[in-house]
């Protein structure tokens, strides 16, 4: 009885711990979506109790699907970069056996049910050309000494077998030009010649073939030795079977697969998809080429967006009818992934290219027809420049009686229960429609893949993609080698006649442009493209006459091109300065152009010039956020005078890294104005290295680097200010004003943890406080206020009202992490965009999960809480005034009675 | 029935007499002339009034310049710190005299002669110092804007110059 109540008195003493989020507010305002990456290797387990798929995927991860939904039930993610890369998969009755690495393979057991490791071993194998698995063996193939030698581990416990098989090879000719399956290897000799020999038995037969081709590449997941042989665009099927070369024609463009039916039988199942919203299916026994008619079918959907399909496994049965009919698990070039029931339809459809998310904008919906119809009639006529608006005295009395009578047909529409016809200007759906405080956007993202997608940010529904198919590739970043899609919000949904349009750049021999329409995901004008290189982008300060933002386009000769070409602008822009930094010779150069309001005869001139030598090189560049409102302008010191802070708009910071003798690495930031070319202030971190993370806001900047001598992560924080005397109120210059360099306050910080992502929040008016959001390795998302990484943190007492007293390292309560249980692994960024309202800054997380949340740095001061109590506050108010004419009415009474009295 | 005995008898005293009974016809002592003393009290009685209402007015002129040590006094024991207490005394000590300077002709409508304008002046002066009194309480408590953090929030941000932009080399 006692024990009972101790333990109930625990129990309860937990229930209030934590008071970051309550639970039923989880879900409500954020969403995760779980992927696994672009498809490596699959397997399907039709057995009835589990019915699952297992995948392995480039991004290192290990998964099982559910076969009916493709829904995740179990997830493991495994090293990142080469030393996770899965090389093998291999399903056995209760395990799913994963070879994973590069120079040290490691291969895993996981339980089929839940995913848990059930055995790991490793060896090395620096020399490894294939991998496979026969017998229960791993078979490591490498070549050594003009041989070909084979390794054998027992899959499970790694016991090396017996002797390593050697075969001569003269006949292998790199593995550029051979392929292996099935445990057969087949090289394509120089003299037109195809050896496939097989590797399983230590023995010498090779059987031969005369046949010329340019490449050979093996049918993943054949069961038998399979092979395509292309020869100047004919694709040839070369099979293996009863020892026996055979050869099949294969019709081109089409991925093929063999399926083993009936021991004795193949089934040659062939994918294609000849346009982007079609898979064309075909089926066929392999040794005479009999088509099976219910294996074959051709499948179109408007809202698939696919190109070059492949099937990844498949899984063939015989139906009551007594026909053929299969499953496939199908992954397409842009990294969509699909179970195809053939003959039928598509089961589910996961878009798993929005693993490799590469830019992310977010995109305001247009307002409602009503409202348009409202602000072209009452709209002031600054921001609404755009429409016609007349102003007669009759046109505005039609006008006011045509948006009257469209409010009470909208009226007579929602009292009635007719299903919301779609808007008129916007050809969207009618809930598509900005809401009073700017939450419900549209978060616009490439992938590299090469599919833009447009997702609704209050669910994460995907409302429309795009697949670039021809139209050119990505830049490339040059400090990380991954590819960058410079996009453009050139006009956002605040003018009316127009509609808001992004613009993507590409790379093909000329520069492309595609332009999109990020409501619907439409593209109107189509790709454009300019006969030159473009080298940087810049858009303008000032909207042109079709309120569209242009784009300054530097081309390889670094003479300025105005893009969209031709337009005059509303007004003359500002001077304008360009810089240009190139990774790869240490360059940076400053540029003014000179922009006429005709948009014609641009001109620009160098004006500085800054050289990073050698093995210095630029790894990130920090300019703040061209969005960002600075409100207060500067800060309240103890004995109540203010301490400036020193807000340059054009001030860039530049981290460089350089290998050094004494301390492996030195890490530089250089806060650089990127008008004068003047080099603000600079600072060394020794013994620096990566990951590092810049963030540049307001007036100060944070830098983490992973310290190799305390090892640990440290984030050092600056803040600039410009002293107790403001120099100019009114305007700022870079040119010409005095050169008094800025007071820099400096400190660091000690992080209990990884980082992978840093950003600021970022408000409407910059009124409500920043909190920094951290993504660690351990799938946490941190909301750390800034004042925790303030430099001016007192050292000994504080002096400052309110100033916490500096402690090295930050906390990281349990409260802050805005992701509660939803771990976010492998999180490549985080963005964040402000809301109409003050208080509420919208967060998109992306990396392999995909996350949305919205944060209120300063608590939510301008809305009531959602908890807020409407119905008691009405019913008090009623009582009170209820009262009050009552006792009014009962006293005026009493007053009457007293008078006769 | 006294008047009667009192006639009858001219230089008789009664002594059975009531106390309480006043004696209406005493006879003025020898010398004494109604007249004379009537004149006096009539003169006197003029001049006391008026001195009187100077010396009143002169206690309304100067009540403002009496109440400063008082004033003084819960200023001290009011403290410097702000709360609610504090802050309403503070605000008493600025709308009493602010107050007493607006109806200063209603307060001054009675009162006339040769030094008015005296009285009003002093009691100007001693409101004034009142008021001087408690912006030095404000301005030790804080509540005054005199620092430049204290018109911080009015300051816009500056309007740039040039414009720039830029970044990595796309290539």
């Amino acid at each position: 009885m006692v024990s009972k109540l101790i333990y109930a008195a625990l129990l309860s003493s937990f229930l209030f711990t934590v008071n970051g989020l309550y639970e039923d507010q989880a879900g409500k305002f954020d969403w995760k979506q779980d992927y696994v990456g672009e498809v490596k290797f699959s397997s399907i387990d039709v057995d009835v109790t589990t019915k699952r798929l297992y995948v392995a995927t480039e991004k290192n991860v290990v998964a099982s699907l559910a076969i009916d939904t493709g829904d995740i039930i179990w997830r493991q993610i495994l090293e990142k970069g080469p030393e996770g890369s899965v090389e093998l998969i291999h399903p056995t009755k209760s395990k799913i056996i994963t070879v994973s690495g590069v120079d040290v393979i490691k291969v895993r057991g996981w339980d089929v049910k839940d995913g848990y490791l059930h055995f790991e071993w490793s060896t090395e194998s620096s020399y490894a050309l294939y991998l496979f698995v026969f017998n229960g063996l791993l078979h490591n193939v490498y070549y050594s000494n003009n041989l070909i030698a084979v390794d054998t581990y027992h899959l499970e416990t790694g016991v090396k077998g017996k002797a390593t098989y050697t075969f001569p090879a003269h006949w292998f000719s790199g593995s550029d030009r051979c392929a292996l399956s099935s445990g057969s290897l087949a090289c394509l000799d120089v003299d037109g010649k195809l050896n496939i020999g097989s590797l399983i038995k230590s023995n010498t037969d090779r059987l031969g073939l005369d046949m010329i081709g340019d490449k050979i590449e093996a049918i993943p997941g054949s069961p038998i030795p399979a092979f395509i042989v292309t020869n100047k665009n004919v694709e040839k099927l070369v099979y293996v079977k009863e020892n026996k070369i055979l050869v099949r024609s294969s019709t081109s463009r089409s991925s093929s697969f063999i399926y083993t039916y009936m021991a004795d039988r193949q089934y040659l199942l062939q994918i294609s998809s000849p346009m982007q919203d079609t898979i064309v299916t075909e089926g066929s026994i392999l040794e005479d080429s009999t088509v099976i008619e219910s294996l074959s079918s051709k499948e179109s959907k408007s809202s698939l967006k696919i190109s070059n399909p492949r099937i990844s496994s498949a899984f063939c049965g015989r139906s009551k009818a007594n026909t053929v009919n299969c499953v496939a698990l199908v992954s397409t070039q842009d990294q969509s992934l699909m179970l195809l029931k053939m003959p039928g339809s598509i089961k589910w459809h996961r878009e798993e290219s929005l693993t490799n998310i590469i830019n992310v904008e977010f995109v305001d919906l247009p307002v409602s027809d009503i409202e348009a119809a409202i602000e072209k009639e009452f709209g002031n006529k600054e921001s609404f420049l755009d429409h016609s608006v007349s102003t007669g005295a009759f046109s505005m009395f039609v006008r006011r009686l045509f948006s009257q009578l469209q409010q009470l047909r909208t009226l007579f529409a929602t009292v009635l229960g007719i299903i919301e016809s779609p808007s008129e200007t916007t050809g969207t759906k009618s809930n598509l429609v900005r809401d009073q405080f700017g939450l419900h956007k549209i978060i616009v993202t490439v992938t590299s893949a090469g599919k833009i997608f447009g997702i609704d940010n209050l669910n994460g529904e995907i409302l429309w993609s795009v697949l670039l198919c021809g139209v050119g590739t990505f830049y490339e970043n040059r400090v990380n080698g991954l590819p960058s899609a410079p996009m453009h919000l050139q006009r956002n949904s605040k003018h009316l006649s127009y509609s808001p349009m992004c613009t993507l750049l590409l790379k093909s021999e000329k520069i492309q442009f595609v332009y999109i329409y990020p409501i619907n995901g439409e593209s109107k004008n189509g790709v454009t493209q300019v006969p030159y290189r473009v080298v940087q982008a810049v858009p303008l300060p000032v909207l042109n006459i079709e309120m569209v933002r242009s784009l300054i386009l530097f081309d390889s000769s670094n003479s300025p091109h105005l893009y969209p070409a031709d337009t005059p602008l509303s007004s003359k822009p500002p001077p304008l300065y360009i810089y240009i930094a190139n990774p790869t010779n240490g360059l940076l150069q400053g540029f003014t152009v000179n922009v006429p309001i005709s948009g014609k005869e641009l001109s620009a001139k160098e004006v500085w010039k800054t050289q990073f030598n050698k093995p210095t090189q630029i790894i990130a560049i920090g300019s703040r956020d061209a969005m960002e409102h600075v409100h207060s302008q500067g800060r309240v010191l103890s004995d109540r005078s203010v301490l400036y802070k020193y807000i340059n708009p054009n001030m860039v910071a530049i981290l460089t890294l350089a290998p050094d003798t004494t301390h492996k690495s030195v890490l530089t930031l250089h806060l650089l104005d990127a008008v004068s070319g003047i080099i603000i202030y600079s600072v060394v971190h020794k013994r620096a290295s990566h990951p590092i993370h810049l963030v540049h806001s307001e007036n100060w900047l944070l830098c983490s680097y992973y310290n190799d001598k305390t090892r640990r992560t440290e984030i050092a924080s600056y803040e600039l200010y410009d002293g107790n005397q403001l120099s100019n109120s009114s305007d700022f210059s870079s040119v010409g004003g005095s050169l008094i360099p800025p007071i820099v306050e400096k400190q660091a910080y000690i992080l209990p943890g990884f980082l992978q992502a840093m950003k600021p929040t970022i408000t409407e008016k910059g009124i409500t406080s920043k909190h920094i959001l951290m993504a660690t390795t351990t799938g946490h998302l941190l909301e750390v206020p800034w004042a925790f990484l303030d430099p001016r943190r007192p050292l000994g007492e504080p002096k400052e009202e309110g100033a916490i007293p500096y402690i090295p390292e930050l906390p990281m309560p349990s409260e802050s992490m805005i992701n509660y249980n939803k771990s976010l692994m492998r999180v490549d960024g985080i963005y964040t965009t402000p809301s109409s309202l003050e208080s509420t800054c919208l967060v998109f997380v992306y990396g392999l999960d995909l996350f949305y949340t919205r944060v209120a740095p300063s608590k939510t001061f301008d809305v009531l809480k959602e908890d807020f109590d409407y119905l008691v506050i009405i019913i008090v108010t009623h009582i009170l005034l209820i009262s009050a004419y009552v006792t009014k009415n009962l006293a005026s009474q009493k007053a009457l009675k007293q008078a006769w009295k | 029935m006294t008047t009667v005995k009192s006639k009858t008898f001219k230089w008789s005293l009664d002594f059975t007499r009531n106390k309480h009974e006043k004696s209406t016809d005493n006879v003025s002592p020898p010398g004494y002339s109604q007249l004379a003393g009537q004149n006096g009290t009539e003169l006197t009685r003029d001049s006391e009034s008026s001195r009187l209402i100077i010396k009143k007015s002169w206690d309304l002129a100067l009540g403002p310049l009496k109440q400063v040590p008082m004033n003084l006094f819960i200023m001290y024991m009011a403290g410097n710190s702000i709360s609610i207490f504090p802050i309403m005394m503070v605000g008493m000590l600025i709308v009493r005299p602010v107050k007493a300077l607006f109806t200063l002709q209603t307060t001054f409508k009675t009162i006339e002669g040769t030094q008015a304008w005296g009285q009003k002046f002093i009691f100007f002066i001693g409101n004034c110092v009142n008021i001087v009194l408690a912006l030095y309480k404000c301005q030790s408590m804080g509540l005054l804007p005199t620092h430049a953090s204290d018109w911080l929030a009015f300051i816009n941000q500056p309007t740039r110059m040039e414009y720039s932009g830029g970044g990595f080399v796309l290539s």
